[in-house]
């Protein structure tokens, strides 16, 4: 397959939502990217005004100027898929929202299993690839799903035969580099039959140089009693934006374990949300988000209640520091045919500076009576009577802020499926917390 | 001269503009101007600074718009087919209750108002008795004694125009919503309350025996004012059923507590929900707000909202003073077609501010009760505290609840816990309680009373027992 | 005065009792014992009227009176009492709200006179030694946050309350340490007396070293297999109930 090659053109969002669709050459899919950029080109572009942007201010955003990246030419870079040992065979590698081949490195899967870039799928798959894309989304009239979908190129392709179990992790990494304000657009699918399990990482990676845009999407379909874990990691540099929407559904039986780390990025936002379509499914979206400096960071999460007997659970967890802000706003909806569901969500949020802000939403709606929904959240410092028990052990002041803060952190990242993963992530929240405390 | 000199020396003008008369004037036509609000202000004989509050207000609603995004859907109110004054009309007097609709006479029974009670309600020609206007004087000279001012806003902007001017709209701003700059322009009448420094309100105060034999308003003004250290207790509003003629119901309510002041606010909102199928009813789209101005005060609302076609009301508190505490109490029931969106919210700015949220949903037949509250931590609250628990419940599978509850902190000092559940009335407690011997209607009512407990027993006693019995009357037949 | 004559029932249109007899007369002790899901839970929940559970066939007599379609609180008040395995929590409803509700809900259909809170509070305060209660449970919301030995005992000091001809105790013993055990067998021999039936639901042999059936039987799938005196439950203990022939 050949690396694409775009022309390098200047662009700002408006531009943008008005100019060339990329093609991915299957017919059914380009006819969706042309809608998507025709809707596009009459919506305005989301402010403070709008309910679900009340709190994100994205103006930076529509005021900068965005390349889309020529080639995805490594120039250089290096990428060790051995980071990850449960990955090494597995790993799929994206530089400026497209793939590199050489960088990647997928071998010895199970029979069946594929594992590859959405533009050789399309190809090569294209019926799996119809089957799945756009299938689970519905987030109608949203400017960054539009954008995405209008202006995807390239992204991944998973799917999982009935009755596999994967025991390697599947990581796609998407690094950006070397290109001053670059734009990219991954669009990833990911398609699951009966019975399988599977362990699926994103990893998000760029410098602190340069400002540059990610709007990206990842579509989920489980079929009936599959499990599938899924890590997505946001390392951004602290310039950058980031935009994105993970829509996952889920057939009877189905289980879905997903955490969310957010680290990077100067404006982050994160639409994620859990479609419970078939009986029986059970979704977990935890979610970490750390931030400091100017950082603003926003994950809107949804969990729709779409037939009976389904659970979900969720977790959300932000630390604040600097001048940053965390917005959070979780919706459960139970649906009137969604009886016996068990819906609970917890919010809590730690705020570490005198300067931070943090907003935040839980919201129910439910249209069905024999239902268990409940949600909790918190704003505030830590636990004085933990502080009390372990400075009465003997603890500095710094040491117990220290472990607080990172216990705090870690109850998210204990869960994480993948080992060298949790490792890497614990030491990530130790430097984060040791320079909050350092600096507070 | 300063500016408010001048308009000092203009309202202390006996009657400039005014005239008072016991004549019953003619409604006014239809539709909503300049010149309306002039004849409005004219009539009551206001002084110069209301019409201009009133004009200004008018003038703010025209550039303004209907607000969209409360969770409640209903046809479009048309502002120019309303008439916006009709002299408080005393209502006909009756001989006796046999004269009165049996259906009002039936509810009465069923909430236990005691007949003479039902008569002052019916405006029944009273006998000696129990008559209401010595009890009113009684009462009056109580208050008087005690300094503590008690009359209509009406008389007050005659009769107090220094307070009037000092604290109208000094809560809720004339251009604060939609709502409130509509009632702020043509607002006809309402309630005045101020107790002076250090002075416990020794009986508490309901409009109950103001108005008793007025049509309340429709776009009715109180005002609260609570001195250093003075407290009150408020009751608003009637257990009883109020037929009300008028659909649009947009009241704007304002507490003001300085240094060490308490004001507890208690409403049981009972209007007339419209029929099964939806047809009719009040929309009851209110702005309440205090102000916990001065270090110490205390502002607690609790409400209970059994009625209206549709709501639209949080009861707020500003907590400006340091150490100022703000409190919400709601159970909201909403039953055939009702739609209900209330809450509250609560506006952290002093240090060590304290705010407590109990919201109690109950949703049956195929309505929909959505809380929506909003806990603000300014950046100087520092030790700010605030606690939220927003319970629902659904009765049967054809209604929805829903909660929107907004938290916003700008300080790493303050605390917030906020808790939500939705939940039904199980089977499985039904069962227990018919298992010990209670018919299923009381097993129902007795789940029902303890999940609203918490709230009910904020209220003065006299109407937590109506409540109750309101509760059951409002539920009745939805279960089963 | 309680004659179950060819009982089946059902939940969820799954057959769980195929076809009880069984006759509990004033003044004698009934142990129904059988492995899990033997139906021995479901034969209590039927009798005292659970909705959830559907008669098919059969009969259920109370004092000569087929009970099988009245509602349970309508049997409740003709005086059978069910204690619950699960007490079920009811937050915000006092325990003593509903125990003075219960008992005048009770008196009022014998056409005796409702006490009031004040001569309820002194009849209430005798029983609770009954059950070594403290009286603070009164005032607690009915099973809320109760500990499972509390719910247990919460369930016999209801019981002495309300005064029941019949008793329905349906594993009563499970989840109790032994101090609990023998404090809400000691209750329950206190009630009893020679005109009142007890049937008593179990897994164990153990709460029949404290209350001394005049009968066991043991119930598996659904039908009862075996019936005898009360050295049947020793038998059963030494055997396990594997080893019970099947009568039929």
């Amino acid at each position: 397959m050949s690396l694409t090659t775009a022309p390098e053109t200047t662009f700002d969002l408006d531009t943008l939502s008005s100019g060339e669709v990329p093609v991915l050459n299957l017919s059914s899919i380009d006819a969706v990217k042309q809608a998507a950029a025709q809707e596009l080109a009459s919506l305005p572009f989301p402010t403070t005004r709008d309910e679900e942007w009340r709190f994100t201010n994205i103006k930076p955003i529509a005021r900068s100027s965005f390349k889309k990246a020529r080639s995805a030419a490594s120039d250089g870079l290096t990428y060790d898929t051995a980071t990850v040992p449960e990955a090494a065979d597995s790993t799929l590698v994206f530089v400026n929202g497209l793939f590199n081949e050489s960088l990647s490195r997928v071998q010895g899967l199970p029979e069946g299993v594929i594992v590859t870039n959405l533009k050789d799928a399309a190809i090569r798959y294209s019926n799996l690839v119809e089957i799945s894309f756009n299938q689970a989304n519905n987030f109608e009239h949203d400017y960054f799903a539009l954008l995405n979908t209008a202006q995807f190129e390239d992204g991944s392709f998973i799917y999982i035969p009935k009755e596999t179990k994967l025991d390697k992790t599947i990581h796609l990494v998407y690094l950006t580099e070397g290109t001053e304000n670059s734009a990219a657009f991954p669009r990833n699918l990911i398609l699951a039959d009966r019975h399988s399990e599977f362990t699926v990482v994103e990893e998000y990676i760029g410098s602190d140089e340069h400002a540059y845009l990610t709007t990206s999407f990842t579509e989920i379909l489980l079929g009936e009693e599959s499990h599938m874990s899924h890590v997505r990691l946001q390392k951004d540099g602290l310039k950058a934006y980031h935009v994105n929407r993970i829509v996952s559904k889920l057939q009877r039986g189905a289980d879905l374990q997903s955490y969310t780390v957010s680290l990077g990025a100067e404006i982050f936002r994160n639409d994620v949300r859990a479609i419970m379509d078939g009986e029986g499914s059970h979704a977990t979206l935890d979610g970490l988000v750390l931030v400091n400096g100017k950082q603003l960071s926003d994950t809107h999460s949804i969990m729709d209640h779409r037939v009976a007997n389904c659970t979900s659970h969720q977790l959300h967890k932000t630390i604040v520091d600097g001048k940053a802000t965390s917005v959070f706003n979780g919706k459960i909806f139970v649906r009137k045919d969604a009886q016996k569901t068990d819906a609970f969500q917890e919010n809590h949020n730690l705020q570490l500076s005198r300067d931070g802000m943090v907003y935040t939403k839980p919201q129910l709606e439910i249209f069905a009576d024999d239902v268990k929904c409940s949600h909790g959240a918190t704003v505030g410092q830590m636990d004085l009577e933990q502080e009390f028990y372990l400075k009465s052990r003997g603890l500095t002041d710094a040491a117990t802020k220290e472990i607080l803060t990172y216990g705090f952190a870690t109850e998210v990242i204990e869960s994480l499926p993948v080992e060298s993963i949790k490792e890497d992530l614990k030491k990530a929240v130790e430097t984060y917390t040791r320079r909050g405390v350092q600096n507070n | 001269m300063s500016e408010t000199d001048a308009l000092d020396s203009v309202v202390s003008q006996p009657y400039k503009y005014g005239f008072k008369t016991e004549v019953e004037y003619d409604d006014f036509p239809r539709g909503l101007n300049e010149d309306i609000i002039r004849m409005i202000s004219q009539r009551k004989g206001e002084p110069d600074f209301m019409l201009e509050f009133r004009l200004k207000a008018y003038r703010n609603w025209l550039t303004m718009k209907e607000p969209t995004w409360p969770n409640v859907d209903y046809p479009p109110v048309d502002y120019n087919n309303i008439i916006y004054y009709s002299a408080p009309k005393k209502k006909p007097k009756l001989d006796s209750l046999d004269e009165v609709d049996p259906a009002i006479l039936e509810t009465y029974e069923k909430l236990g108002i005691p007949l003479h009670e039902q008569k002052l309600l019916q405006n029944v020609a009273v006998d000696a008795v129990f008559d209401s206007v010595s009890v009113a004087t009684t009462f009056r000279a109580k208050l008087a004694e005690a300094g503590v001012i008690f009359c209509s806003i009406s008389e007050a902007v005659k009769d107090y125009p220094d307070l009037i001017k000092k604290y109208i709209g000094s809560v809720v701003p004339a251009n604060d919503n939609y709502f409130a700059a509509l009632n702020s322009a043509v607002f006809t009448d309402g309630s005045f309350c101020y107790i002076p420094k250090g002075v416990a309100c020794p009986m508490e105060l309901s409009t109950y025996f103001r108005i008793n034999n007025e049509e309340s308003g429709q776009f009715e003004r109180t005002l609260i004012v609570a001195e250093e250290g003075a407290s009150v207790s408020y009751l608003e509003g009637c257990t009883a059923p109020m037929f009300s003629k008028n659909q649009l119901h947009a009241a704007v309510v304002e507490l003001v507590a300085l240094d060490n002041a308490e004001i507890k606010y208690s409403t049981v909102q009972n209007w007339y929900s419209g029929d099964k199928n939806g047809v009719g009813g009040i929309y009851n789209f209110v702005t309440k707000r205090g102000i916990c101005r001065g270090v110490n005060s205390k502002i607690s609302w609790t409400q209970v909202e059994t009625g209206s076609a549709i709501t639209w009301k949080y009861p707020s508190v500003i907590l400006q003073g340091d150490n100022s505490i703000g409190e919400f109490y709601s159970v909201a029931v909403t039953n055939d077609k009702m739609q209900a969106d209330t809450g509250t919210k609560m506006i952290h700015l002093g240090k060590n501010t304290r705010s407590t949220i109990i919201s109690k949903g109950i949703s049956a037949g195929q309505s929909n009760n959505s809380y929506r509250g909003l806990v603000k931590i300014g950046k100087k609250a520092d030790g700010a505290r605030n606690y939220s628990v927003c319970d629902s419940m659904l009765i049967g599978d054809q209604c929805g609840a829903h909660t929107f509850p907004y938290i916003e902190s700008a300080n790493s000092t303050a605390s917030i816990e906020h808790e939500a559940t939705t939940s039904k009335i199980g089977e499985d407690q039904i069962f227990y309680l018919q298992q010990r011997g209670l018919d299923e209607e009381n097993a129902v009512s007795l789940i029902i009373n303890g999940f609203v407990k918490e709230v009910f027993k904020e209220l003065p006693m006299e109407f937590a027992v109506e409540a109750t019995k309101l509760l059951s009357i409002k539920l009745e037949g939805s279960v089963g | 005065m309680l004659q179950i004559k060819n009982l089946h029932a059902s939940v969820d249109g799954i057959e769980i009792l195929k076809g009880i007899n069984l006759e509990i007369k004033a003044g004698e002790v009934h142990a129904i014992m059988g492995p899990n899901g033997s139906g021995k839970s479901t034969l209590s929940k039927v009798v005292a009227g659970h909705p959830a559970y559907e008669v098919t066939q059969g009969e259920i007599l109370f004092e000569g009176t087929d009970i099988a379609e009245l509602d349970a609180d309508e049997r409740a008040r003709m005086g059978i009492f069910l204690a619950f395995q699960y007490p079920v929590e009811i937050p915000g409803v006092s325990n003593s709200m509903l125990m003075r509700q219960a008992y005048n809900a009770i008196r009022r259909e014998h056409g005796e006179e409702e006490l009031d809170p004040l001569e309820f509070d002194d009849y209430v305060h005798k029983k609770l030694d009954l059950v070594e209660m403290d009286p603070k449970f009164l005032d607690r919301s009915v099973n809320d946050g109760f500990s499972g030995g509390e719910k247990k005992r919460n369930e016999i000091l209801q019981m002495a309350v309300l005064n029941p001809k019949l008793a329905l105790l349906d594993e009563t013993d499970s989840g109790l340490d032994i101090d609990a055990l023998r404090i809400v067998s000691n209750g329950i021999n206190q009630i009893k007396s020679s005109d009142k039936g007890v049937m008593l639901v179990t897994h164990y042999q153990r709460i029949l070293n404290y209350i001394t059936p005049d009968y066991v039987h043991v119930l598996k799938a659904g039908r009862i297999v075996k019936s005898g005196g009360k050295e049947l439950a020793l038998e059963l203990e030494s055997q396990g109930y594997e080893e019970v022939e099947e009568i039929r």
